[in-house]
C-alpha cells in the first residue's frame, strides 16, 4: 500500500501528467527535454518507428532510468534494429514498475524510406498491466510515425501512439492514453543541433519540450533541455566512439528532484 | 608603405565614404529619432519583467549618460561595449574583430559592414559610439575647465489636478493623518560637464503632499542630492564626492542602484557595473552618500566607497513601559514625506557603509575581492513572522565577495561567491557561449542562502532581495541573418524558506519567447510570449488549512514599430494577458494601443502620443507599457480595470540653448467611480497628470 501512495501522489501531483510509461526512451532524448520524434537513434522503435529506416547495420540498445532516484519508479528497455533490403525492422521491448505494478510494453516496427525525404513508420505492440499480483490486464495497440527532412539541416518527425483508443484490456472502461508528437530538430551547424517538440495527450495539457546538443568534441557532446507539464530541467552527456554510444542524462523536477538516465547502443556485427 | 597597402586604404576610405553618404541619404529621409525614444525603445525591453513598481530612473539615467559620454568605438576594450546593455557578446566580438582586422573605424557608419549586426541595433549603435578622440584635456586648471564646462538646468512642475483624499482640509481640523504640502511635484536638476572629466551636480525634488520651503521641508526640497565627480586623474580612475553609486562583480555582495533583470535581451545575464558612477536620479534610498574613488595601478585596481547617510525608517524609542530597545523594523523605501508620520520616519536613523573592491584584470580576465561593512546607530529588528526568521538583525553586518570574469576560447565565464557575517553564503555562476556565429546561448546557476543578508545588492535574481532563492536560467538568441531573430528563456527557481505572502517553500519558472522581424533600421515587430507560474498562498478564510496554489500568468504581445513618412513614425501594440489559478479561476487582460511620433524636419518641435484601450478583468491580469515622457523622467502606467488612456508630449526647441517638453495625459475609467485608496483616493473615474520641463543648457 506504501508503494501505491507513492505512485498516487507522483501522479497527482503534477494533475495526472505523470504518465511515466508513454514518457520518450533513451538518455539522448531525456538530455534535450525529452524531446524525440525528430532524432534518429536506436530507441527511435520507441520514439517514432520511422527513424529507423536510415539504418543499415544490426543495432542494439539499452536504456534505463530510476525516476526520481526511486527504485521503484524504474523503467528498463532494449531495442533492436535489423535492416533487411526490402524494409527496416524494429523490435523493442520495455518494463517499468515493480512486483506490485508495473506495465510492459512489446512492439515489432515496421520502417521504410519511401523518398530521400521522408520515411514511415509502423509499430504493432502488446501492452499490460499488473497490479498487485492478482490483477492483470493487456491488449494490443498501434503506433505509427513519419520523418521528413524539408531541407538538409530540418527534420521533422510526428509521432501518433494508440491511435484506435485500444482500452487496457477488452473488458476494461479505461483506455490506454492517445497521444500525438510533432517536433522539429535543426542543424544550426556541424557542432550544434536544437530540437523542439509539442506533445498532445487527449484531455491532458499540452506539453513543450525544447533543448541544445552540443557536439564540444569529436567524442563528446553536451546537451541542455527544458520541458513543461510537469517543468523538468534536463542535463546530458554523450559519448561516441564509432558506432558504440553511451549517453547519460540528469532530469530535474523542483519538487521531487533527479531522475538518472543510462542509454547505450551498438552495432551487433552479423 | 608599400604600394598595394596604400592602394588598399584608399579604397577603404571611398568605401566608407560611399557608405557614409549612402547613410546620410537616408537618414535624411528618415529624420533620426530623439534621444528619448531611442532610450525608451531599450528601456521597454529591459524591463519586460517588471511586475512591481521599481523606480527606473537611475538605470535610464545610465542610458542617458551613454548618450551624452559616447564610448569612443576605437578605443573601448570589450568591458566598455558591455556597459551598453543591449549589445550581445558576439556583436561585441564582431565589432572589435573588424577593428583589428580593418584598423580603426573611419567613421561610425562602417559598422554597416559587418554583416552579422541587425539594422535596429546599428541604429540603436549609432547613439552610443562615435570615433571622436576625445580630448581629456585634463591637464587644465580646475577654473579653466568649469569656464569651458557645459551646463544644464532642468525645471519640472507636475500637477494632477484632481484632487486625492488626503489633501482635503478638514482631515487636519479633525487630528487624522493628512498631506501637509500642495498636490504639485517639483523637481530642479542642473549638471556640469567638462568633457568626461569633471562633472559636478544638484538634484532636488519634492514630492507630491509634500511641503516646500516650509514646515519639515524648511530648505525647500524634501529630496537634495549633490554630487562633484572626476574622472581619469593620473592614477585616479574616478573619485566622487556627494552621492554615488557603487557595485562590484556580479552585485551579489555589493551593489547599489537598479540594474536589469530578466528581460527580453536574454542573452543580458551577466552584469557589467561601473564601479562608482555619480548619482543625479531621484530615488530616495537606493543610492551612497560620501565618498569614492578608484586608484589604479598597472593591472591592479582599488577601489574605496564610505557613506554615511540617514535613512527613513519606522524607528521607535522605548520609553518605560515598553518592554524593548530602541529600534526599527523597517526602512522607508517611497521617499515620500507627507504625513505627520511619515514626517517623523523621515532620516531617522544613521546607515554607515564603508569597503572597498580590489580587481586584478588582464587582457581577457578579471578577479576580484569585495569586502563592505554596514553599521546603525540603531538596531534593526525585523517582526518575528515565519517569513522574516532569516532577516537582518542588529547594528552591524559584514558581506566578503570575489568574482571572476574571464574567457576559455570564445565562452565567457562570469561570477561572484560571497557571504554575510552571518556565515551565510551565496554564489551565482553563469557562462554566455557562443555556438555558432548565428546561435548565442547563456546559462546561469544561482544559490543564494535564505539566511544571506546584505545591505544593498543587486544580483541576477528572480526576486529583488537577492536571498533565498535557487535557480537555474539559460538564454538562447538565433539570428539566422540581419532580418530575423529568435529569443528565448526559460528560467526555473526555487525559495527553501517562506517568503512575503508565500507561506511554504515555493517554486516558480517563468518562460519568454519572441520572435522579431527587423525589415529596415527603424522599424521592427516582434511577437512576444511569456509565461510565469509560480506558488502564490491558497486565499484567506477559503480553506480549513492554508497551503501554497500555482497561479499562472500568460501574456501574448504583437507589437509593430514603424515609420510612415519621413516625418511620422508609430508604434501599434495588442496584447493579451491571461491568469489563472485554483480559486480565482481564468481572469484575462487586454490593452491596444496606437502611438504617433511627428517630428519637424529641423527637429525644433515633436509631437509624440497615443491613445491606449485596455480592458483588464482583474488585477491579477494586468499589463505594463512603457511611454514616452519628458527628458529624464520615466513613465509605466499600470493598466487594470477599463477605459482609455492618451497621453501626448510636446518637445519644443526655443533655442538651442533652451528646450520645453509638455505631457499631458489621461486615463478615464469607464467601469469604476474611485481611484486608489486611502489617502491616495480619487472621487471620480478620471486620472489625470501634467508635466511642464524646461531645460536651459549654458
Amino acid at each position: 500500500m506504501k508503494q501505491l501512495f507513492l505512485i498516487l501522489l507522483i501522479v497527482c501531483i503534477d494533475n495526472g501528467q505523470a504518465q511515466t510509461v508513454f514518457d520518450p526512451i533513451g538518455a539522448e532524448a531525456w538530455s534535450i527535454g525529452a524531446a524525440s520524434v525528430s532524432s534518429q537513434n536506436v530507441f527511435s522503435v520507441f520514439n517514432n518507428p520511422s527513424a529507423i529506416s536510415d539504418f543499415n547495420n544490426i543495432n542494439a540498445g539499452i536504456s534505463s532510468e530510476q525516476r526520481f532516484s526511486e527504485s521503484k519508479l524504474s523503467k528498463e528497455s532494449i531495442a533492436f534494429v535489423l535492416p533487411t533490403k526490402f524494409i527496416n525492422v524494429g523490435l523493442s521491448i520495455n518494463h517499468f514498475g515493480y512486483t506490485l505494478f508495473n506495465q510492459q510494453k512489446i512492439s515489432l516496427s515496421l520502417a521504410k524510406k519511401l523518398s530521400k525525404q521522408f520515411s514511415l513508420g509502423v509499430s504493432f505492440s502488446y501492452f499490460e498491466t499488473n497490479i498487485s499480483e492478482q490483477n492483470h490486464s493487456g491488449n494490443f495497440l498501434g503506433e505509427l510515425g513519419l520523418l521528413y527532412q524539408p531541407f538538409s539541416k530540418w527534420h521533422l518527425g510526428i509521432f501518433i501512439f494508440n491511435p484506435t483508443q485500444s482500452k487496457y484490456a477488452d473488458y476494461s472502461y479505461d483506455r490506454i492514453p492517445t497521444f500525438a508528437r510533432f517536433g522539429v530538430s535543426y542543424a544550426v551547424s556541424d557542432k550544434v543541433r536544437f530540437v523542439t517538440e509539442t506533445e498532445q495527450i487527449l484531455n491532458q495539457k499540452i506539453v513543450l519540450r525544447g533543448g541544445i546538443k552540443y557536439q564540444i568534441h569529436k567524442i563528446l557532446s553536451l546537451s541542455l533541455g527544458v520541458a513543461n507539464n510537469p517543468v523538468f530541467l534536463t542535463f546530458g552527456t554523450g559519448i561516441k566512439l564509432k558506432n558504440f554510444k553511451v549517453d547519460f542524462a540528469a532530469s530535474f523536477h523542483q519538487v521531487l528532484g533527479i531522475s538518472p538516465h543510462l542509454s547505450i547502443s551498438f552495432p551487433v556485427n552479423r | 608603405m608599400n604600394n598595394s597597402f596604400k592602394y588598399l586604404l584608399i579604397i577603404r576610405a571611398v568605401f566608407v565614404g560611399l557608405l557614409v553618404l549612402f547613410y546620410i541619404t537616408l537618414s535624411a529621409q528618415t529624420t533620426r529619432e530623439s534621444d528619448g525614444k531611442v532610450i525608451a525603445d531599450i528601456m521597454e525591453r529591459l524591463i519586460e519583467n517588471t511586475e512591481s513598481t521599481v523606480d527606473y530612473t537611475d538605470l535610464q539615467d545610465q542610458l542617458e549618460n551613454y548618450i551624452q559620454h559616447k564610448l569612443n568605438i576605437n578605443t573601448a576594450t570589450q568591458q566598455d561595449f558591455q556597459k551598453l546593455l543591449f549589445l550581445s557578446d558576439q556583436t561585441i566580438d564582431a565589432i572589435i574583430k573588424h577593428r583589428i582586422q580593418f584598423g580603426d573605424f573611419l567613421s561610425i557608419y562602417e559598422l554597416q559592414s559587418i554583416e552579422s549586426i541587425d539594422e535596429n541595433t546599428l541604429y540603436q549603435l549609432t547613439y552610443f559610439l562615435n570615433v571622436d578622440e576625445g580630448i581629456t584635456q585634463n591637464n587644465l586648471p580646475f577654473f579653466k575647465k568649469i569656464a569651458m564646462g557645459k551646463n544644464v538646468l532642468f525645471a519640472l512642475h507636475e500637477n494632477e489636478f484632481k484632487q486625492r483624499a488626503g489633501y482635503d482640509k478638514s482631515l487636519s481640523k479633525q487630528g487624522k493623518e493628512h498631506y501637509f504640502g500642495s498636490p504639485y511635484r517639483y523637481v530642479l536638476k542642473y549638471r556640469f560637464t567638462f568633457s568626461n572629466s569633471l562633472s559636478y551636480g544638484f538634484t532636488g525634488e519634492k514630492d507630491m503632499g509634500e511641503q516646500f520651503f516650509q514646515g519639515a521641508q524648511k530648505v525647500g526640497f524634501d529630496f537634495n542630492s549633490f554630487y562633484l565627480f572626476f574622472k581619469n586623474q593620473n592614477h585616479f580612475k574616478t573619485i566622487a564626492l556627494g552621492d554615488f553609486q557603487a557595485n562590484f562583480g556580479q552585485g551579489l555582495t555589493f551593489g547599489t542602484g537598479i540594474s536589469a533583470r530578466k528581460s527580453a535581451y536574454v542573452m543580458n545575464a551577466r552584469r557589467n557595473f561601473e564601479n562608482i558612477r555619480a548619482y543625479h536620479s531621484l530615488n530616495e534610498n537606493e543610492f551612497l552618500r560620501g565618498a569614492a574613488f578608484t586608484y589604479q595601478i598597472k593591472s591592479v585596481e582599488f577601489t574605496g566607497i564610505f557613506s554615511y547617510k540617514y535613512i527613513s525608517t519606522n524607528y521607535r524609542e522605548a520609553d518605560t513601559l515598553s518592554n524593548f530597545d530602541n529600534n526599527f523594523s523597517s526602512i522607508q523605501l517611497t521617499g515620500l514625506h507627507r504625513t505627520s508620520s511619515e514626517i517623523i520616519n523621515k532620516d531617522n536613523v544613521l546607515q554607515g557603509i564603508y569597503g572597498g573592491h580590489i580587481k586584478y584584470a588582464g587582457a581577457n580576465y578579471d578577479f576580484g575581492f569585495t569586502a563592505v561593512n554596514t553599521f546603525y546607530d540603531h538596531s534593526f529588528q525585523p517582526g518575528n513572522k515565519p517569513y522574516q526568521l532569516y532577516n537582518f538583525n542588529g547594528r552591524y553586518l559584514s558581506n566578503f565577495g570575489v568574482d571572476y570574469n574571464f574567457y576559455l576560447r570564445n565562452i565567457n565565464f562570469f561570477g561572484e561567491f560571497s557571504s554575510s557575517s552571518n556565515i551565510a553564503f551565496a554564489l551565482v555562476s553563469g557562462m554566455t557561449i557562443p555556438l555558432h556565429q548565428t546561435f548565442d546561448m547563456v546559462v546561469l546557476y544561482r544559490n543564494y542562502a535564505k539566511n544571506y543578508q546584505t545591505t544593498f545588492n543587486n544580483p541576477f535574481a528572480e526576486n529583488s532581495d537577492g536571498r533565498n532563492e535557487e535557480g537555474f536560467y539559460t538564454g538562447i538568441s538565433f539570428k539566422p541573418n540581419a532580418l530575423w531573430a529568435v529569443n528565448s528563456y526559460v528560467d526555473m527557481y526555487r525559495s527553501s524558506w517562506l517568503r512575503y505572502l508565500v507561506d511554504a517553500p515555493s517554486h516558480g519558472v517563468d518562460f519568454l519567447a519572441e520572435l522579431q522581424f527587423n525589415p529596415s533600421k527603424s522599424s521592427q515587430f516582434y511577437v512576444r510570449f511569456k509565461n510565469e507560474v509560480k506558488n502564490i498562498n491558497t486565499p484567506t478564510n477559503v480553506e480549513v488549512v492554508n497551503y501554497l496554489i500555482e497561479a499562472s500568468k500568460k501574456i501574448i504581445r504583437l507589437n509593430a514599430n514603424y515609420k510612415i513618412s519621413q516625418t511620422l513614425a508609430a508604434v501599434s501594440r495588442f496584447e493579451v494577458s491571461q491568469y489563472e489559478d485554483l480559486f480565482l479561476g481564468n481572469k484575462t487582460g487586454t490593452l491596444i494601443f496606437q502611438d504617433l511620433i511627428y517630428t519637424t524636419e529641423l527637429k525644433e518641435l515633436q509631437f509624440s502620443g497615443r491613445i491606449a484601450v485596455f480592458s483588464i478583468e482583474d488585477y491579477t491580469a494586468r499589463i505594463y507599457a512603457n511611454e514616452t515622457d519628458v527628458l529624464n523622467q520615466y513613465s509605466v502606467p499600470l493598466y487594470q480595470n477599463s477605459g482609455v488612456r492618451y497621453y501626448l508630449v510636446v518637445h519644443y526647441r526655443f533655442t538651442k540653448k533652451v528646450d520645453a517638453w509638455v505631457k499631458y495625459s489621461q486615463t478615464t475609467y469607464n467601469n469604476v467611480n474611485t481611484i486608489s485608496t486611502g489617502l491616495q483616493q480619487i472621487n471620480g473615474n478620471i486620472l489625470s497628470d501634467l508635466r511642464v520641463q524646461l531645460r536651459w543648457s549654458f
